[in-house]
């Protein structure tokens, strides 16, 4: 690419900015965004970190007050399944979101492709993203039942007596649940990079065609070279949806068994809710926040997001 | 960008000029040699198995009669449906579920091509904490801002209120939305926009004219992101809402899975019913994902 | 260059107007439908509306609508808004509600959360209204005393409606094909659990429910087992560390361990639970009445039993108590006359006799009692007769404890399903669980003037 392509590409290239005047577009532009934010979600933020330094259960009212740093020193030293849980939901979040992006981008660049029954196949791949939570958890549960899901399955077929049980070890919850999302992760994933392989000017793959480039450089190229800050981007939010969506886990395997699938934001919930402790579960959150932002901070830089070659 | 082999080049931006939007363009490529065809299609195939596999659990349980043995969809029934239909009050959830994530949809989309282009196409101070402050937003799980959100729209006067929903929804998905049109209207020459400029447009007419056209794919990915995040909000609409009347199709189907038993037939029929149309609605809009920028027009 | 900068243009006006036009009109349509949806005020010429949230709703949704139609009818100027919520979910709705200052004007509530929603001090107190309505003396004793007993100050919080009692469920046909009779002592039912296992053609004994609700049964049948006279001793420990305890958690843990239950009960709820039951693979289950209707439509009155759950070594026969459920009327309601209504009403004769019959579970109003549905559930005809046994020790798990949930959901269920996998000991199990009821009852007790 000629020297000047990159810069007017760039990140932030404006129309002929007047130097020196201050500009107030982007301000309103944002404005109703941010405000938005600010009132609906900065304040709910504000209290969660308010809670975490206090001590808070609405049925033990007695042990309620100022907790200082309390819940943060139960939560380093005195708390196993804080560390157990962590572990788990990094395996979880990788695992899923690695697997989504891989199997999400090959699917785009399928269904990019011109075919008779694009429409067809498209809508086929978007489905499963157009099904209720509430629906996916049930069938997925469904289909883990021995009685009626794939056991019944086994046995019809002749394969065996049924007795399979993939929910019942700690490996075999962890990748039942896994498949389960994937069934309904991929698509965003497809969608989404499929959109983008669409921006792709068309004369970038003639070029690199024109200079005998072949398929595999083509894409290096052309597409990934293209795509890379928007998979950067949509990773990183897609890892985060993730660590804090824990319905089809929740209801698949409930934690277990023996808590080998409880992740963070599932111990989040266990004690904001069942165990009513929301000053504790507010600690964990607080917690996790700052685990994300940590982890996004370092993901940015060393993907080198938004900066040129 | 990233890293490019020397040798290829390309015609000067100054050179790429937008030509109108084009129709769908016809397949450009010759017809496939059988190994590529292979390639291509194999995968899709397995995957398509892989993702219709639960379709037709579903569809089993939605046709035949409770407590049907073997795995093939016959005797047939229409009583899972109408007992969806009916006891669930399905046309209520129907019009409340679309008015909510029709509305998230709009107000998602607007802004966040307003946001987005400011972030593609402004340095400005506090750009960065804005990003920042975009992904911050989705570290916080539902579960625990549940009771303050509850509080302010208590405040509003909007709990029992559809519009409580569309705030919500559409709060948690800006950042995202904002974010990958950022990324979309990046991916578009900013030449395209200076262009129509010098030809005596304002910024807004450029905007209006060159960027929406081929920022289609964008708008409808953006938009199929905040319509069905909306349309599958679960926890808010069973929270804010104290009436049957304002339940959306999620809260509905949950009212399904008793404390004792599952009614697995409506459960699989109403998901059916809440998820076909948004399936062949797709099927229409997927068009649009195509290349909006066809400037081979190589001039000069 | 004439750059359009600083205004907020970005969309061509006429599409903008559109959108702009298209959201403001849904928005209207949806306050408008709103607000005339929403309830809880006074209407005109007097008509009260009062919100009732129904704790099971979708299947107990028909019954509820006919006692609503009859209530109506009878009291021409208040309305009920009935709005019925799942029942897993509606303990949080009722926490957030309370949270957030918008909790309904009466509500059915279980004894399961009840000491959680009096601590917020949410509920009204009926005390002075029961004693002073036709009710009164015409709910059962033994389920007013439970009532009260679950709540810190030991008042009445709600109107009894209805109660279910645990019950062991068998394949009448597997057991006289196998040429076994009912089992009535544990040592029956292990014996009767492994004879009737062919893993071979995928049948089992028993199914066993390892998962969610797994510790309520499970400590159900330590009681039934070890038979202790109370929940706490005189000193305030728990009596369920005992070694009779232990072995019957053993001996449970056993029975999955060597293949008398299928694999997956390990993870097993309810749902699981039932259905390997009703097709057919189990030959024996616990559960309660609750139940009853589901196993007469799948496999037909000729097939199955429900009968009191088996008698341990002493020869003593237990009932655990598993407390009440029945409408409560909350505090922060604007129309506490009008609420206290609908409870009354939902807890007479014909209301509460017909609201069981449909859901086939034990109704608190002593007069429906003697209905004559109540005589042809076979199952509800056996375990009432052991409440009703003199020799019987009816003894209730401590509901009251705000930490009930917490021990039995957050701590245990994981160690339960350890012990099922064989990493954890089942003394080792039982004497952690006594402790932590121990230490829960001791710390009540003492923020409670015990």
């Amino acid at each position: 690419m000629s020297a000047s392509v990159p810069q007017a590409m760039a990140a932030g290239g404006s129309p002929a900015r007047r130097r020196g005047k201050f500009n107030y577009a982007p301000y309103l532009l944002t404005a109703p965004t941010v405000i938005l934010l600010l009132a609906f979600i900065a304040y709910p933020i504000a209290t969660v970190f308010y809670y975490s330094l206090q001590h808070y259960n609405v049925t033990q009212p007695w042990y309620n007050g100022f907790a200082g740093i309390d819940n943060f020193t139960k939560l380093l030293t005195g708390d196993p399944k804080f560390w157990s849980s962590l572990w788990i939901t990094i395996e979880w979040v990788v695992s899923e979101v690695v697997l989504q992006l891989l199997l999400g981008l090959a699917l785009a660049l399928v269904i990019n492709e011109a075919f008779r029954g694009r429409g067809l196949a498209r809508a086929v791949v978007f489905a499963p993203w157009a099904i209720s939570g509430v629906l996916t958890t049930e069938i997925w549960l469904l289909i883990y039942n021995p009685v009626t899901g794939l056991g019944k399955l086994e046995r019809v077929l002749g394969l065996g007596n049924g007795n399979v049980a993939p929910l019942a070890s700690p490996h075999g919850a962890f990748l039942s649940a896994l498949i389960a999302e994937l069934w309904r992760g991929i698509p965003f994933f497809a969608i989404l990079l499929l959109a983008d392989l669409q921006s792709i000017p068309e004369d970038l793959y003639e070029a690199a065609r024109v200079d005998r480039a072949n398929v595999f450089g083509r894409f290096r190229y052309v597409t990934l070279s293209h795509l890379k800050d928007a998979i950067v981007l949509s990773t990183l939010l897609r890892a985060v949806w993730e660590f804090n969506n824990v319905d089809l886990l929740y209801t698949l395997t409930g934690g277990g068994p023996a808590d080998t699938t409880t992740t963070l934001p599932l111990y989040i919930a266990q004690e904001a809710t069942v165990a009513h402790n929301f000053g504790y579960g507010a600690a964990l959150t607080v917690a996790a926040f700052v685990i994300l932002l940590a982890f996004s901070g370092i993901y940015l830089r060393l993907t080198r997001f938004g900066q040129e070659a | 960008m990233s890293v490019s082999p020397p040798s290829v080049s390309i015609e000067r931006p100054d050179q790429v000029t937008a030509a109108a939007p084009a129709p769908e363009p016809a397949p450009r490529r010759v017809r496939p040699s059988i190994g590529r065809r292979i390639a291509l299609f194999g995968p899709l195939a397995l995957f398509i198995l892989f993702t219709l596999a639960p379709f037709y659990w579903m569809l089993l349980y939605a046709v035949t009669p409770t407590n049907h043995q073997g795995l093939l969809p016959w005797p047939i029934t229409g009583e899972h449906f109408a007992a969806a239909w009916n006891n669930l009050g399905f046309a209520f959830l129907f019009r409340n579920s679309t008015l909510v994530a029709g509305s998230t949809l709009v107000i998602t989309v607007v802004l966040a091509l307003a946001a987005g282009y400011a972030l593609a196409r402004f340095e400005f101070k506090g750009k960065k904490a804005l990003v920042l402050a975009l992904l911050c937003t989705q570290f916080v799980p539902g579960v625990v801002l549940l009771i303050p959100l509850f509080q302010i729209f208590k405040r509003l006067s909007l709990i029992d209120n559809l519009l409580s929903l569309v705030i919500a929804d559409t709060v948690f998905q800006i950042p995202l939305a904002a974010v990958l049109m950022a990324g979309f209207i990046r991916n578009i020459p900013v030449n395209l926009e200076e262009a129509a400029m010098v030809d005596g447009c304002s910024r807004l007419r450029a905007f209006g004219a060159i960027m929406l056209p081929l920022l289609r794919p964008a708008i409808v990915a953006t938009g199929s992101f905040a319509f069905i995040g909306s349309w599958n909000n679960f926890l808010f609409a069973l929270m804010f809402m104290n009436n049957q009347h304002n339940f959306t199709i999620p809260v509905g189907l949950a009212n399904l899975i008793g404390e004792y038993n599952v009614d697995y037939g409506a459960l699989a029929a109403g998901g059916v019913l809440a998820a076909v149309p948004l399936v062949i609605i797709f099927a229409f809009v997927q068009k649009f994902l195509v290349q909006g920028l066809t400037a081979g027009a190589v001039k000069g | 260059m004439t750059a359009g900068q600083g205004r907020l243009g970005r969309v061509p006006r006429r599409r903008w107007t559109a959108g702009a036009a298209a959201v403001s009109a849904a928005m209207l349509l949806m306050a408008g439908c709103s607000s005339g949806g929403s309830a809880g005020g006074s209407g005109s010429g007097g008509t009260v509306t009062i919100n009732f949230w129904d704790d099971n709703g979708g299947v107990r949704t028909p019954a509820w609508q006919k006692i609503i139609a009859d209530f109506e009818k009878q009291n021409p100027n208040i309305k009920v808004n009935y709005v019925g919520v799942g029942a897993k979910d509606i303990e949080q709705k009722y926490n957030t509600a309370i949270a957030g200052g918008s909790p309904p004007d009466v509500g059915m509530v279980s004894s399961q959360y009840l000491a959680s929603l009096v601590a917020q001090k949410a509920l009204a107190p009926l005390d002075d209204k029961y004693s002073s309505s036709p009710l009164n003396g015409k709910i059962d004793n033994a389920m007013i005393k439970s009532a009260r007993s679950d709540a810190p100050d030991g008042k009445l919080y709600l109107v009894p409606m209805t109660t279910t009692l645990d019950t062991l469920y068998y394949r009448t046909d597997l057991f006289k094909k196998a040429g076994l009779g009912e089992p009535k002592t544990w040592d029956d039912f292990f014996k009767d659990a492994k004879q009737l296992t062919n893993s071979g053609s995928n049948q089992f004994g028993f199914t066993l429910r390892g998962g969610p609700g797994g510790t309520l049964q499970l400590l159900d049948d330590i009681l039934y087992y070890a038979a202790p006279k109370s929940f706490f001793d005189a000193q305030g420990n728990a009596t369920i560390g005992s070694p009779d305890a232990a072995k019957v958690v053993d001996e449970m843990a056993s029975l999955y361990r060597n293949g008398e239950t299928p694999k997956a009960d390990i993870n097993n709820g309810y749902q699981q639970m039932v259905s390997e039951f009703d097709q057919g693979e189990a030959a024996m289950m616990q559960h309660n009445l609750g139940s009853y209707a589901d196993h007469m439509k799948a496999l037909g009155a000729s097939k199955f039993a429900g009968v009191s759950m088996p008698i341990g070594p002493s020869g003593t026969p237990v009932q655990v108590f598993p407390g009440d459920n029945g409408p409560a009327v909350f505090a922060k309601s604007a129309h506490q006359d009008a609420a206290w209504k609908f409870a009354e009403f939902a807890g007479s004769a014909t209301e509460d006799g017909y609201w069981n019959q449909q859901a086939q579970q034990i109704p608190a109003n002593t007069d429906a009692q003697n209905q004559a549905w109540v005589k042809k559930n076979a199952a509800m005809q056996n375990t009432l007769q052991r409440l009703d046994d003199p020799k019987a020790i009816v003894i209730e798990d401590p509901h009251y404890l705000p930490d009930f949930g917490n021990i039995m959901d957050v701590d245990m269920a994981p160690l339960w399903q350890k012990v099922l996998d064989g990493s954890m000991s089942s003394q080792a199990f039982v004497t952690k669980w006594a402790q932590e009821f121990t230490t829960a009852e001791k710390n009540y007790k003492s923020h409670n003037g015990g």
